[in-house]
């Protein structure tokens, strides 16, 4: 099975929930990922704000235009996860001119999430750390480069040259990272 | 390539790190409907889509969501939560342009064409209250939509595959758009491949040539759905025939013959 563990029903659920106008599955949804994503969203763009106002439109567009996800492509979660991916890339290329004036400032966010579902939150803990355990099986060089890729959404010609490598190597230290991100996530 | 040698590939394909020849090679690959491959993208947008697993949780703070519905709430007022509504806003407007569909004819076009057009009325006029149900209808209105749309032009041919003594209760057609170049495969009433193989749909010319077109699958009722390009350069073609093959599909027919049809 993709990602070595079940889809969870309750995710698919909840979509086809949402689909139908349900808000309740909205909110469980919410609840249940929106700290993975915003975590991604300051990742990415850095900014406490900017970051809130992506997870926002990643969830109005989740709300608003459920018909696009197709669960023969792949789980929910990573329908969410590329779908805040790219919006947040995209803000983070909009603004690239124009620094944002707020420096990163947590105070509004909590670490837990009073809300979601303690099952879900050990099980988002339990993934957590075989993905951490993956990828600190990778160099240092190696880790940077597959963190390049995603949060930075540079190709692999642009890390090259950020980086100051051969393009083989980026492409070698991608491959490698993502096999034994694949491979730990299908043990399971 | 193999489909295990493709399996590594594909991380790449979702990171962006392939050139473009690989990339297309892979996308031509996966569009037409390799099953191993599709799961093994799945895979690789799983662990892509995994990354960020590392990072700390953050939630929101709680007027992040009470914004967010009511920003919902907004657009809930314009989209009601009638599941009756939401069917007629979606399916009518499908149901008339299938309608329209029904009264275009062609000379060429055959009983089997009309019973098509029947089937694809009939969807459009299914109605259910279960969500499943209305995903699936949705996804299969757009595929009979496509068809019609493949059935009013011109140039459509089409083939009749008949079953052979391995499917005696097997039957199929191919849609030929040659204004694009595409095939619909519609089969109905063929076995499951046995264990550890699949289904392949040969073109096969009047020079004799055996180009494979596409490896398919079979649902519980027999039944497949699958589009492929006919390569432009092809030639003549005299037969469409299918086989059974190791998963992955090969490149010449090692297999036996499950449907034969004759190209006029």
């Amino acid at each position: 099975m993709a990602g070595g563990r079940p889809v969870s029903p309750d995710d698919l659920f909840l979509m086809r929930g949402i689909a139908a106008g349900d808000r309740k599955a909205f909110s469980i949804l919410f609840d249940r990922h929106s700290p993975m994503l915003l975590s991604i969203c300051r990742r990415i763009l850095k900014d406490a704000g900017s970051a809130e106002d992506i997870l926002m439109d990643v969830f109005f567009e989740v709300w608003t235009r459920a018909d696009r996800y197709d669960a023969s492509r792949g789980t929910p979660l990573t329908y969410l996860v590329t779908l805040t991916r790219s919006r947040a890339i995209d803000r983070q290329r909009s603004v690239a001119s124009h620094p944002p004036e707020s420096s990163f400032s947590p105070d509004n966010s909590t670490q837990t999430s009073p809300q979601a579902d303690p099952l879900q939150i050990a099980n988002a803990n339990e993934q957590g750390q075989i993905v951490r355990a993956a990828l600190a099986g990778l160099d240092t060089q190696q880790r940077q480069v597959l963190e390049c890729a995603f949060y930075e959404g540079l190709s692999h010609s642009e890390i090259a040259e950020k980086l100051q490598k051969p393009l083989g190597t980026v492409k070698t230290y991608i491959r490698q990272g993502l096999i034994r991100l694949r491979d730990s996530l299908r043990s399971r | 390539m193999t489909c295990e040698e493709r399996r590594d590939l594909l991380v790449l394909y979702i990171a962006g790190a392939l050139d473009a020849s690989e990339r297309e090679e892979l996308r031509l690959h996966l569009a037409r409907g390799c099953s191993v491959c599709s799961e093994n993208l799945a895979e690789a947008k799983a662990a892509w889509a995994a990354i960020p697993q590392a990072l700390d949780p953050v939630s929101p703070a709680p007027r992040v969501k009470e914004r967010l519905l009511e920003r919902i709430g907004e657009k809930s007022d314009r989209f009601p939560d009638s599941l009756g509504l939401r069917i007629f806003r979606v399916l009518v407007p499908a149901a008339v342009a299938a309608g329209i569909a029904v009264v275009v004819t062609h000379a060429t076009l055959s009983p089997r064409i009309h019973q098509l057009q029947m089937q694809a009325n009939a969807s459009a006029l299914m109605l259910s209250s279960q969500d499943r149900q209305i995903e699936s209808l949705q996804a299969g209105l757009s595929k009979q939509q496509q068809l019609v749309a493949m059935l009013r032009t011109p140039q459509t041919k089409l083939i009749e595959l008949a079953g052979t003594d391995r499917q005696p209760a097997a039957n199929a057609c191919i849609v030929w758009d040659q204004k694009t170049g595409r095939w619909r495969l519609l089969t109905a009433g063929m076995t499951s491949p046995p264990a550890g193989k699949t289904y392949e749909l040969w073109f096969v010319t009047k020079a004799g040539q055996k180009i494979p077109a596409t490896t398919f699958n079979v649902n519980s009722d027999g039944e497949a759905d699958m589009m492929v390009d006919v390569p432009p350069d092809i030639g003549p073609l005299a037969l469409a025939t299918v086989t059974d093959e190791p998963l992955g599909g090969v490149p010449q027919p090692t297999g036996n013959f499950q449907l034969t049809g004759k190209i006029e």
